[in-house]
């Protein structure tokens, strides 16, 4: 493997490594929360040099805005602390990660380069798929059963969220008319980026997973703003976390019942199956998401 | 219709109902739990049937597309030993939780328990590297939110396992990443046929050994299972203990006997793993006998019998034998460790604990609970015509094939730490001399104790006819015979 490194992917590289000791090592949980929030960030911005636009896209929308608002919410709560740390946890994580780090690059290196005839294959069928991008076409034709489980863990942690919750957090929060005023302001303005990478998802990165992000997003910031209907609690919160992965099942069934076969998409209806799984996945993603952050804010009623 | 269609139901039927079950309302969600429990133990028998009358192994590509580009499911005789065992546990915990939801933690327990299964499944008849990530995923979610609702001390429990299942994943996730990077394919069969040996191919195995290991329980990786496992509802205890821990058992014999060669350093690897499986077996055992409470004995006899399933590494390498008496090993803890956990849900019901100082007299009130959890020990610990005893039997002749005479005292030892422990707990609820009054117990419904008993006598019956079943595993071509 050829080692063709820059200035600034070495800078990057480090940062990433500096951020990620030092969001476990910080005492105070605060600047430990902000450091993650930084090292989610270069994370994001690392993926996006390495040419995988897709993750970088869901890295900043799930693991630094969705996380980092989850973890924002616990620290207002708790004890600005965290436990102390004996010194040898820190010497045997730091020496255990230092030969974690030297074995993984010596094995990477032997790595034989890229094999396969994948990424042709790929380029050979995606015309049959429905999807104009690689990315779509993997995710919603090829591997689609993947994706389905995925929905399908998603869909396990928000029932554990619940689960664990009291079930008691608000129907619907007072806010001041600031507050309201941000989120006429905000909320369209998610809305359309939300429609807007579902869409862009079938030619170029985006999908349902980073729409969904926004949509979960929009919710939370909707429900802490007052708005009404905006919890997700309810009969037809549980309707809308469900229906993605029903519909994805159904398909599925269909395909296999009155179809070619289990998850083969017709080339002539492939395009219109795949948006329409995709805004239904959206949303069950977005309320999904939206739950296990309301579900476990601590103080019901109350709106900052 | 081709048979082979029927293995995505295995992962899709049990999904749809869990999303629909959770539409129920809470206070009739048990009957609509139950209903949908059962359809999917129907459709597991139904395709474990299948299997054995077509004698064959099962290939389907799933979206019409053939590996690479697609993803493939597999079925071979181990998948349908261990999808028979999937059923029969999984309709027994179904009938079990349904007659006393607070043993199985409360309506969230069935839509949870449905991906769970879906996911057991599922990670069964998979045969794509990335699929079977993503369905341990599902059950280790599942798992860990089902410890959870063992109420305000599982928490704790249930975060730790959380923890620890995800860096299995990960540990996994990385390996998997790896074969790819060599291969440019992530199908098992494809990847078994391209992989070269080397430094790589020694890292993708040393990774799954440590991810596999941590998920289930293998010394000293164990620390999680004794808490966790006591801390959830009995019905989810067995689950975990009987199912989950199978999951990773089967990954890492599917990569290990796949993939694994003749390297040195593989073979280091077999031997950390074996010591390790010893260990396993003396440490538990002796921390079984020391404990003092139903749940945490059955607990740490989990941790012992994982023992045993890492020896199998070494033990079933070229041996048909020791490969037939692993898979049988699996599916008799399976019964046994089942009935054992359930067996103990009741008898907390009915004494308001587990503790063995409080179970005097039990003997003489619920003799059917204390026979399957009697019964189970004798079957865990190797005694014939259990069988557990089938599995040891199949065990000690690979080692004996392979003069490895260690093993024997390992296999023996272990068997007797069993017995020892099984006979505490057992004593524990007989009556004391003088006791004139034996306390009683809470009434519980027969069922609670018909369920554990049926499980163990289960493990008894299939060891007298379970002649066929070895002959229907040994011939899998997972054996490999590298050796």
């Amino acid at each position: 493997m050829s080692l063709d490194i820059g200035v600034f992917d070495a800078l990057l590289l480090t940062g990433v490594l500096l951020a990620a000791v030092a969001a476990v090592l910080v005492p105070r949980r605060t600047a430990s929360v902000a450091v993650f929030l930084v090292f989610g960030l270069l994370l994001a911005l690392l993926w996006a040099r390495l040419d995988a636009p897709d993750i970088a896209l869901a890295e900043a929308v799930l693991g630094g805005g969705v996380t980092g608002a989850l973890l924002v919410d616990a620290l207002a709560s708790k004890q600005p602390h965290a436990p102390p740390r004996r010194l040898w946890t820190v010497v045997v994580g730091i020496v255990a990660g230092t030969i974690a780090f030297l074995a993984a690059a010596c094995v990477v290196s032997r790595l034989s380069g890229p094999t396969g005839e994948l990424p042709r294959l790929v380029d050979d069928q995606i015309a049959t798929t429905g999807a104009e991008h690689p990315v779509t076409a993997v995710l919603l034709n090829f591997r689609s059963f993947d994706t389905l489980l995925e929905i399908a863990v998603v869909m396990a942690a928000v029932f554990a969220a619940t689960a664990v919750s009291d079930r008691s957090w608000a129907r619907e929060l007072s806010a001041s008319g600031e507050l309201r005023t941000i989120a006429m302001a905000l909320l369209p303005v998610v809305a359309l980026l939300a429609v807007w990478m579902l869409i862009a998802g079938t030619t170029r990165p985006g999908g349902a997973f980073q729409a969904g992000a926004m949509v979960g997003a929009g919710l939370v910031i909707a429900h802490l703003t007052g708005t009404r209907h905006a919890s997700t609690r309810g009969r037809w919160g549980e309707a809308l976390i469900v229906v993605g992965l029903v519909a994805f099942i159904l398909l599925a069934f269909s395909t296999a019942v009155a179809g070619e076969g289990w998850l083969v998409l017709g080339e002539s209806w492939a395009s219109a199956a795949i948006l329409g799984i995709e805004a239904v996945l959206a949303v069950s993603i977005g309320v999904g998401l939206a739950r296990i952050f309301l579900a476990n804010r601590n103080e019901p009623g109350e709106a900052r | 219709m081709r048979y082979p269609a029927l293995l995505p139901a295995l992962v899709l039927l049990p999904l749809l109902l869990s999303a629909m079950v959770a539409l129920v309302p809470r206070g009739p969600r048990r009957l609509a739990g139950a209903a949908a429990s059962s359809i999917t133990g129907v459709l597991g028998s139904a395709v474990v049937l299948a299997l054995m009358i077509d004698g064959g192994s099962w290939e389907f590509a799933l979206a019409g597309w053939e590996a690479p580009l697609g993803i493939t499911l597999q079925a071979d005789g181990t998948s349908t030993a261990f999808l028979a065992l999937m059923t029969v546990v999984g309709v027994a915990v179904t009938v079990y939780a349904a007659a006393e939801p607070r043993l199985a933690g409360g309506p969230d327990f069935w839509p949870l328990w449905l991906v769970l299964w879906a996911g057991l499944n599922g990670v069964v008849v998979a045969g794509d590297l990335f699929n079977i990530y993503v369905m341990l995923e599902l059950v280790t979610l599942a798992a860990v939110a089902l410890v959870a609702l063992g109420g305000r001390s599982a928490a704790a429990p249930a975060l730790r396992y959380l923890f620890v299942g995800v860096v299995g994943s990960l540990l996994f996730l990385l390996a998997v990443a790896l074969v790819y990077a060599e291969t440019g394919t992530l199908d098992l069969l494809q990847v078994t046929a391209a992989l070269e040996p080397g430094p790589v191919l020694t890292a993708i195995v040393a990774l799954t050994l440590l991810g596999m290991g941590a998920k289930m329980a293998l010394f000293p990786l164990h620390a999680w299972l004794p808490v966790a496992h006591p801390a959830a509802p009995a019905a989810v205890s067995a689950v975990l203990s009987a199912l989950v821990i199978k999951a990773g058992v089967i990954v890492l014999w599917r990569i290990w006997f796949g993939l694994a060669d003749d390297a040195t350093a593989v073979r280091a690897l077999g031997v950390v793993a074996g010591i390790a499986g010893a260990v396993a077996v003396f440490w538990g055992g002796a921390m079984a006998l020391r404990s003092s409470r139903l749940k945490q004995i059955i607990a740490y006899s989990t941790v012992a019998q994982v023992g045993y399933f890492a020896i199998v590494l070494t033990l079933a390498d070229g041996s048909a034998a020791g490969w037939s008496g692993g898979v049988v090993l699996v599916l008799a803890h399976g019964l046994a460790k089942a009935a054992m956990f359930l067996a103990a849900g009741t008898l907390a019901v009915a004494y308001g604990t587990d503790r063995l100082s409080h179970l005097h007299g039990a003997i003489t009130h619920t003799p059917m609970t204390v026979a399957a959890l009697g019964i189970a020990g004798i079957s865990l610990a190797g005694l014939p015509p259990t069988f557990g005893f089938v599995a040891k039997w199949q065990l000690l002749m690979a080692a004996i094939e392979q003069g490895a005479w260690w093993w024997i005292g390992v296999l023996l030892l272990g068997g007797l730490l069993t017995f020892g422990y099984t006979a505490a707990m057992v004593r524990a609820t007989f009556n004391r001399p003088g006791d004139d009054e034996v306390p009683a117990p809470h009434r519980v419904r027969s069922v609670l104790a018909v369920v554990p008993f049926t499980l163990a006598i289960a493990s008894v019956v299939f060891g007298v006819f379970s002649a066929g079943l070895v002959d229907l595993v040994a011939e899998d071509p997972t054996v490999r015979g590298h050796g």
